[in-house]
């Protein structure tokens, strides 16, 4: 499918591309390098199949958001940054709100990028792990459709997690 | 890995107009690819309880799949139960964690336990010599109980003291909740009351007991067929039966160990798959945790045989990182099979008075004590 004219288009490309994510919500653009970018598996197969324009339009994530998700392809894309690094800029970002956090990770897994997916999802584990269910339910919006007999019922059989628990 | 497709759900929604959209949170709970990617990283006291938050969370939280991607590897041992009285009905277990010992989580935290218990319906008959449980969730979520019985039946007309003991499997399935007999009752060559039923042990698809004397039986599981296991001859000189220190299985594999007399070097032993045999699998060398705790090389009174230790456990692992976890007076340690380092885990307790207040031996806890703490969400 690589056509002449394609061909020209990539050679005079400059040395360091660049591509526009703009958040759907509130219209925010973001310039970000393209290997930053590529981080996300959905931008990059936008890219490869040549579904990327100049700007690249990024429904349902707000810009604040945004901002967050090209904060940790940053850090990721830089080859000089340790281990050690890496993980206190990942504890950083995910340092949020558990709201924030669930925002994060609708994005991660939109974007998919794996590794924000996975600490986004392990700081929201260590969020709610200690919150009664009722407070689970309110949080991810979880209708209860439970009768309070069968509530009851599941309840009981491991009553010793509700230790200490309304 | 997860259930939305990145590349297709962002040409729908690029597709899509900027219809009103439903709050992030609702968003999360109706995908269940996210949904399971954080309860997978939930503790297994928090799942418990959030079973409690929906129909489908319960749903999500004790599907198989579920359960398996959890706790993928059914043989990763995180710590040690341990139980010092097996007169108990309600025995209290005492925990000590073998992973993250300086910082156990929420659900392996050193200390007393308390046991929890699935009551199952009564046995057919009376008489049960040892019960042993045949459970691999990564196999299945079910399980079965192998009930070995015993009648004794008059076998000469002549004298009415000329009785045998008829053994006979019984087996509780938890797929049916009820128990079953199989197979023809059976007698065993010899018998002296050697074979310890009461400690069968779970490997290769069989219950395999061990006989203080002469070979030992198992019991396949699925083909509900006995079979015979080759021994170790008992040495030669004033042993009477087998000295057995240590066996159990671990990540598939039947271990042994017999140690007679005070020595610090010894054997550990493996059995062939197909029960053709005992082979040397380690050689042990104690003598560096000797010097480092030389409590362990006193003789106990009432037991001048033996140096004072014995082996809780023997986790194999891979890269030649499999331990031993042992007892000394006072101390539970942690052995390298491989380099021979070992390091102390915790106190323990080093003495107890019995019932008439006398200072007891100072071993709490023998190998028959010891059960290997396995974390599943699995449902019994």
């Amino acid at each position: 499918m690589a056509s002449a004219p394609e061909n020209e288009k990539n050679a005079s490309a400059p040395e360091k591309k660049t591509l526009t994510l703009k958040s759907m919500i509130n219209n925010e653009e973001f310039v970000v390098d393209e290997h930053v970018a590529l981080q996300s598996v959905t931008i990059k197969n936008m890219v490869d199949s040549d579904c990327a324009g100049d700007v690249i339009p990024v429904p349902t994530i707000s810009g604040e958001i945004l901002a967050l998700v090209i904060e940790y392809c940053k850090n990721h894309a830089n080859p000089s940054a340790s281990e050690d690094d890496l993980k206190k800029a990942d504890a950083g970002i995910v340092a949020k709100d558990i709201y924030t956090l669930i925002d994060l990770v609708l994005a991660a897994n939109f974007l998919d990028i794996k590794g924000l997916l996975e600490v986004t999802s392990q700081k929201i584990a260590d969020s709610i792990k200690d919150l009664p269910h009722q407070d689970v339910r309110e949080i991810f919006g979880v209708e209860n459709d439970y009768t309070p007999e069968e509530e009851a019922a599941v309840r009981a059989e491991h009553d010793w997690a509700f230790e200490g628990f309304p | 890995m997860l259930a939305l497709g990145a590349s297709r759900s962002l040409q729908v929604s690029v597709a899509s107009s900027m219809s009103e959209y439903p709050s992030s949170a609702d968003k999360v709970a109706d995908n269940d690819g996210l949904l399971i990617e954080i309860l997978t990283r939930l503790p297994a006291r928090s799942l418990m309880r959030f079973k409690s938050v929906s129909k489908h969370w319960l749903y999500l939280i004790t599907d198989q799949f579920f359960v398996l991607r959890r706790n993928p590897d059914s043989s990763d041992v995180s710590g040690l139960l341990l139980h010092a009285s097996c007169t108990s009905i309600a025995p209290e277990l005492d925990f000590i964690p073998l992973i993250n010992e300086g910082n156990p989580t929420d659900d392996a935290r050193s200390g007393s336990l308390t046991f929890f218990s699935r009551m199952l319906p009564e046995l057919l008959y009376t008489g049960s010599e040892g019960l042993s449980i045949a459970f691999d969730p990564s196999r299945s979520p079910h399980y079965k109980v192998v009930c070995v019985r015993t009648t004794w039946t008059r076998v000469s007309r002549v004298s009415p003291f000329q009785s045998m003991c008829y053994y006979r499997m019984e087996i509780y399935s938890s797929e049916t909740g009820s128990w079953r007999a199989s197979g023809e009752p059976f007698t065993i060559e010899n018998d002296n009351n050697s074979m310890q039923f009461h400690a069968g042990v779970y490997w290769n698809g069989a219950i395999n007991w061990f006989s203080t004397w002469g070979d030992s039986l198992y019991f396949n599981v699925d083909e509900e067929r006995l079979g015979t296991m080759p021994m170790l001859p008992v040495p030669e000189g004033n042993w009477y039966e087998r000295e057995f220190r240590h066996y159990g299985e671990s990540r598939g594999h039947l271990h042994l160990v017999e140690i007679y007399g005070p020595v610090t070097r010894f054997n550990v032993y493996e059995m062939e798959r197909d029960y053709s045999g005992w082979f040397v699998k380690y050689r042990v060398d104690l003598d560096g945790v000797g010097i480092a705790f030389p409590e362990m090389m006193e003789r106990r009174s009432g037991d001048e045989e033996n140096y004072s230790f014995t082996i809780l456990s023997l986790v194999r692992l891979e890269k030649d990182q499999s331990f031993l976890v042992l007892h000394t007076p006072g101390k539970v340690i942690h052995y390298s099979i491989g380099d021979g380092s070992f390091r102390k885990i915790c106190d323990v307790a080093p003495e107890y008075f019995d019932n008439q207040g006398v200072i007891g031996v100072s071993l709490r806890y023998f190998w028959f004590h010891s059960y290997d703490y396995i974390e599943s969400i699995a449902c019994i």
